[in-house]
């Protein structure tokens, strides 16, 4: 009995308990809807809408602060021009800070964009201007024209006391709403830069239960220590006029330290093997140099009075041919000379040297760790080359984040314009600049992938390759004289593009992922690198591994459509007309022997083919090849009309002739002149001349001086003939001796008569 | 009295001059007397002898150009040389003639069959099929063409355009035409009596009534040109052809140049003999040691000279009959210095690869000739290459192409048509097991990979 009623006390006691509970919380709850209701209420009143109206400016697009993009995770700058096309202004939340004082969210527009400001509270409006900058927070203050009837500002009281809410004011899904989120113990702690901070919501009023504010943040984090809380006037800010002063110092140093530079090239080589020439490499930027571009327009940067960082992607087969580099500072119309000193290993720049220095010291680089300058306005210049034209761009811009990329390096992340920027600090020295790393090396024809001057460097990547130059530049990317600006590279490989189906037959399948990669030899030219490393026809080539670069290279080859060459009409065909065919030959110039070009002679690569079932990797270093078709010595008699080269290896190799085999072979034949008349056409050999065989154009030359008739012994293809020229104009040649004279024409003499008479 | 005497030699003098050549003509082919030439005499003169003797052809021919075999017709004219039933046409009316249907004047319709054909002259000797104990067909004579002149009246008979039983007329314009891309043994008539397609084959008549040329090729532009077998090569020709099917040319392998040339500028010092341009592949005089710039002055003694272009065919035909398998001594003249040398001259064989279709693999091939594909035969001498490429097909969708010299399939080495038919035979027949194989070909010199995939029938 006893027992019962302790259990039934306790059992009603725990009732009472859990109902009491029950109702604290509902209580609570209650309680805590009426605490952030009437947190809201407590901002409300403060909010406004920041309307801006932008407009097109030089037929450029507005361009304000964007969103991390989805695909590549970068930020990028939002084109306004919808906002322009539809007739409506950009929409950013506000709070009233005084009677005319708004502080915005900093859009991070250049002001040439702006058509006009205008600020609204739903019922009354008023036009604005922007009239001081955030330091370091993202925000503007707008100054307006006249008080807005039905708000009241924000009064901001550092004494409040927490728990404290972020309460951010926005424009989300068509609907604007005030968004209240509790303000965390949470604290996140940045050890290389040694700040703490705490998250709050973006563009927000810290407000606690009462309604009191006590703080204001237009950054995503404020400290983590109560320093935030302050009243607006004591935040650290700068007048239109303080910027406009940052920007005339911006302006002097970047007029006088970036550069216009304009290289020069030596024409390069018409091909009849058009691979590259007509159709040329598609880029996204329109600035890229193009392989036979005779100039180059683009920007450099000063690194002391005499050194330029110029800023250009041309690889050695382009460089080769380099002839000459100005720079055009300040605007000047007459370019200054400067020598080529070295290319760069790692970036796409090369360095330069006026022969006589320029009246400035250089831009100066910042030692300032930029992990600080999250936030902060930075003054830029985006620089352009259009024709003969640097178009600067003035504007400021703020690092919001931080990127690890290439080699584990960071880059800042700029969530409006950062293409094309010059980044700098308030005091006027390069925080960041827009140079690029040489994109990786492949032998794709179209290199989707080129990094280019989207991403920005910071400077202190730059200061120590400058410091360390000796071991950036690359020695295999050099300027060369006109005889060797087309020798190439070569393996001695000729080889044929894998399909599906080609790889099955050759049982590779595997190897090469179903025939996307690998190459099957077709022929080893003998005495080549390859052919001493023991590679035989029949091997499938792989993939290539380059010395500083851990991923392979996929070995792509086009298979030109090859035409049969058109040895069974080859009378009929005007002389003209061969200029614009093919050589019947494959030129040695092929996809590999281009792309090893581009390495660098002396550079090492590694080589990985399959051999009879078994992978094999070899070292090889990247050599010269000998003499081709189109870097064989040649020889024009002006007075023949023809002009003859030597016979180079892949030519013997098609006209099955050994080594020592005598001739040289016709290059051109001037339309008309006596070669053509005789019968002469390109691609036929010439053997011998009056009798003596003939090894090398220069026993050509030597043969056809002071002679007045010249026998060409000819070969094409198979046959031969003999071809006769006169030497001398329209004169008869002299008879040669032991010859009996032509025998002399008769007289005609009477006829004598019939004896009989002709019948009627 | 002295210049009376004087006044009637010259007057005598110029009326010969003037009426000379037209008469030693009509002399010579009239046999002395004196015919005027009346033109629908003439016509019905050669109308009453050749007419009956000339004979309309259809033939059925195997094409293998376009990538599979077809069979299309082709007509062409011919005239009866004897009573038996023996006629002539053009080689290139009955080349690879599957079927050869004739209809004579009188209506009646025989086959024939052929005897002999030669490329290089474009002549054919056919034989009518008769049945036992025909009565003798009406024929024609051939006639003597060396005392042609330019002028003379001539009419082609035939049957242009399949028209059968038609005479068009015309004069000699040339009597020895050269035409350096048709015949290397061969000069031709040129006339301008109307030769088109269908009348090829059919007799050049003379107003005597004789056969002087065979009409072999026409002209669509330039007007009225037409081209003739001479009947002296004719002459030469028949014998070989009943006797053992072709013309035996003897081959050494020499190519001449004659001594003068207009055309490129190229004139020799020397006034007898034939230049030496050069020697074929493989050929008895290459071997011999002769080369290009080597003149030429007498083969066996016998002394040759070509001063023009003209005059080579002449030459190339008395090397052409040469004996085969017997020595040759030629004296040429090297830089100055006379020389003797020996070689033994081949027989020149076929000038013409032989064609095979490849059903279901949709491309044929032909063996590869010397003459006739010399720079093929640069690479491979003894091999085929695909002649044509069926569209659409199987062998155009894998990539092969006109003109690649197959070198091995599936891993088996092919130099011969029996090589690749054993292959093809045995690859059909596999195909549910084996639809792609592995095709090696030589393009332009390069070896070439071609997966040939052939699970397809693209004649469904």
């Amino acid at each position: 009995m006893y027992k019962t009623m302790v259990l039934l006390l306790a059992f009603a006691f725990l009732a009472a308990f859990s109902a009491s509970s029950q109702e604290n919380k509902e209580q609570d709850e209650k309680e805590n809807s009426k605490t952030l209701k009437a947190v809201a209420d407590a901002v409300m009143p403060s909010t406004v809408h920041v309307e801006y109206y932008l407009k097109y400016d030089k037929g450029e697009e507005p361009v304000i602060a964007g969103y991390r993009c989805s695909s590549c995770s970068k930020f990028h700058g939002t084109n306004a021009g919808e906002y322009v096309k539809e007739n409506r202004p950009v929409e950013i939340p506000g709070y009233l800070i005084s009677d005319t004082e708004v502080i915005s969210p900093d859009i991070l527009t250049q002001p040439r964009f702006i058509s006009k400001i205008r600020v609204s509270n739903g019922k009354s409006d008023s036009i604005a201007k922007i009239f001081e900058y955030g330091v370091k927070q993202q925000a503007v203050i707008l100054k307006l024209e006249k008080q807005l009837e039905g708000s009241s500002p924000a009064q901001i009281n550092p004494e409040a006391k927490g728990p404290y809410f972020t309460v951010g004011f926005s424009l989300d899904n068509g609907m604007w709403q005030v968004n209240v989120r509790g303000l965390g113990n949470d604290i996140v702690s940045y050890p290389e830069i040694s700040e703490s901070v705490r998250k709050a919501m973006p563009s927000s009023l810290i407000v606690n239960e009462k309604g009191e504010i006590a703080g204001v943040s237009m950054n995503p984090e404020i400290s983590a220590d109560d320093s935030w809380k302050s009243p607006v006037s004591k935040m650290e800010k700068m007048s239109q006029e303080q910027l406009d002063a940052v920007f005339a110092k911006i302006k002097e140093t970047a007029s006088k330290n970036i550069v216009r530079v304009q290289i020069t090239f030596r024409s390069p080589q018409i091909r009849n093997d058009t691979r590259d020439d007509m159709s040329r490499r598609y880029s996204n930027d329109d600035d890229e140099a193009q392989p036979f571009d005779t100039e180059v327009n683009t920007k450099g940067i000063m690194i002391d009075g005499k050194r330029i960082l110029v800023f250009a992607d041309i690889k050695p087969k382009m460089t080769a041919r380099l002839e000459g580099i100005k720079v055009f500072a300040d605007g000047a119309s007459s370019g200054k000379p400067a020598d080529f000193v070295c290319s760069m290993n790692e970036y796409a720049a090369i360095i330069a040297e006026l022969k006589e220095p320029l009246q400035t010291k250089g831009l100066e680089f910042s030692s300032e760790d930029i992990l600080k300058l999250r936030s902060m306005l930075l003054p830029a210049v985006q620089v352009k080359v259009y024709g003969d034209n640097l178009v600067m761009n003035y504007l400021y811009n703020r690092i919001t984040d931080f990127d690890i990329g290439w080699k584990g390096n960071r880059f800042p992340e700029l969530p409006s314009v950062s293409d094309y920027l010059f980044l700098f600090d308030l005091q006027g020295r390069l925080i960041a600049l827009p140079l690029a790393y040489r994109p990786r090396m492949s032998m794709e024809r179209y290199n989707s992938y080129s990094r280019h001057d989207k991403n920005l460097l910071p400077v202190s990547y730059l200061s120590a390759a400058l410091k360390n130059l000796d071991s950036q530049k690359n020695p295999a990317n050099v300027p060369l004289n006109e005889k060797d600006e087309n020798s190439i590279a070569w393996l001695g490989i000729e080889f044929q593009q894998l399909t599906p189906d080609l790889a099955r037959m050759n049982k590779v399948s595997e190897l090469t992922k179903n025939g996307k990669n690998g190459a099957v030899v077709s022929y080893i030219f003998p005495d080549s690198p390859a052919a001493k490393a023991g590679i035989k026809e029949g091997d499938i080539l792989l993939c290539l591994y380059l010395e500083d670069d851990p991923a392979p290279v996929e070995i792509r080859a086009e298979d030109r459509y090859t035409r049969d060459f058109p040895w069974a009409e080859y009378d009929r065909i005007p002389d003209q007309y061969f200029q614009r065919i093919p050589t019947p030959w494959q030129t040695l110039d092929n996809a590999l022997n281009s792309f090893l070009t581009n390495i660098g002679f002396g550079k090492k690569f590694t080589l990985e083919y399959s051999s009879g079932g078994k992978i094999i990797s070899r070292e090889f270093t990247v050599e010269k090849a000998p003499d081709y078709y189109d870097t064989a010595e040649k020889y024009k008699s002006d007075f023949l009309g023809l002009t003859v080269k030597n016979l180079t290896c892949e030519v013997r190799r098609y006209f099955q002739k050994n080594p020592d085999d005598p001739g040289v072979i016709v290059s051109k034949i001037d339309p008309g002149s006596k070669a053509s008349v005789s019968g002469l056409k390109p691609y036929e050999i010439i053997i011998q001349v009056n009798g003596k065989p003939i090894n090398n154009v220069k026993d050509f030359e030597e043969q056809i001086k002071d002679k007045t008739d010249l026998s060409f012994g000819v070969t094409r293809m198979g046959t031969s003939r003999s071809v006769k020229i006169k030497m001398t104009n329209g004169k008869d040649a002299k008879p040669a001796e032991g010859e009996k004279g032509k025998p002399k024409p008769e007289q005609l003499g009477p006829v004598k008569a019939p004896v009989a008479a002709p019948e009627e | 009295m002295r210049y009376k005497i004087l006044t009637v030699a010259t007057a005598f003098i110029f009326v010969l001059f003037s009426g000379c050549s037209t008469f030693n003509s009509q002399e010579e082919m009239s046999g002395g007397k004196i015919i005027n030439p009346d033109f629908q005499s003439a016509i019905k003169c050669a109308k009453e002898k050749v007419f009956p003797a000339l004979v309309f052809i259809i033939t059925l021919r195997e094409e293998f150009r376009e990538g599979k075999k077809v069979t299309l017709e082709a007509s062409g004219s011919g005239v009866i040389i004897s009573p038996g039933g023996e006629f002539l046409t053009n080689w290139h009316v009955v080349n690879k003639a599957t079927e050869i249907r004739c209809l004579l004047f009188d209506g009646t319709n025989y086959e024939a069959e052929l005897m002999g054909d030669d490329k290089d002259s474009d002549l054919a000797l056919l034989k009518l099929k008769l049945p036992e104990k025909h009565p003798p067909l009406p024929y024609a004579t051939i006639g003597n063409s060396s005392k042609l002149k330019e002028g003379d009246f001539v009419m082609a008979l035939g049957a242009p355009w399949g028209l059968s039983r038609s005479i068009s007329v015309g004069i000699i314009s040339c009597t020895n035409r050269f035409l350096p891309m048709k015949s290397e043994y061969s000069l031709w008539l040129q006339t301008d009596a109307s030769i088109s397609p269908g009348n090829s084959g059919g007799p050049l008549v003379n107003i005597d009534g004789t056969i002087i040329g065979i009409n072999s090729l026409g002209s669509t532009m330039g007007g009225d040109m037409g081209f003739a077998i001479p009947a002296e090569t004719i002459q030469q020709i028949i014998p070989q052809l009943r006797e053992h099917g072709k013309v035996n040319w003897t081959w050494t392998g020499l190519l001449l140049q004659p001594l003068k040339d207009f055309k490129t500028n190229t004139y020799f010092n020397a006034s007898s003999g034939v230049i030496v341009s050069g020697t074929e592949q493989e050929s008895p005089a290459r071997q011999a040691g002769i080369t290009s710039r080597d003149r030429i002055i007498r083969i066996n003694g016998e002394p040759i000279t070509a001063i023009t272009e003209e005059d080579l065919p002449d030459i190339r035909r008395k090397l052409g009959l040469l004996p085969k398998g017997k020595p040759v001594t030629v004296e040429l003249e090297r830089d100055g210095k006379l020389a003797s040398v020996q070689f033994t001259p081949r027989e020149k064989g076929e000038v013409e690869g032989v064609e095979l279709d490849c059903p279901r693999w949709d491309f044929t091939v032909k063996t590869i000739n010397q003459f006739d594909n010399p720079q093929l035969y640069f690479y491979r001498k003894k091999g085929v290459f695909i002649f044509g490429v069926k569209y659409p097909g199987n062998a155009q969708m894998c990539g092969l192409q006109h003109n690649d010299i197959v070198t091995s399939i599936d891993g088996k080495d092919i130099q011969t048509l029996d090589d690749i038919k054993a292959v093809h035979k045995a690859a059909i027949e596999n195909v549910k097991d084996k639809p792609r194989i592995l095709v090696n070909v030589l393009r332009n010199g390069s070896l070439k990979q071609v997966v040939l995939e052939f699970s397809r029938d693209y004649e469904k």
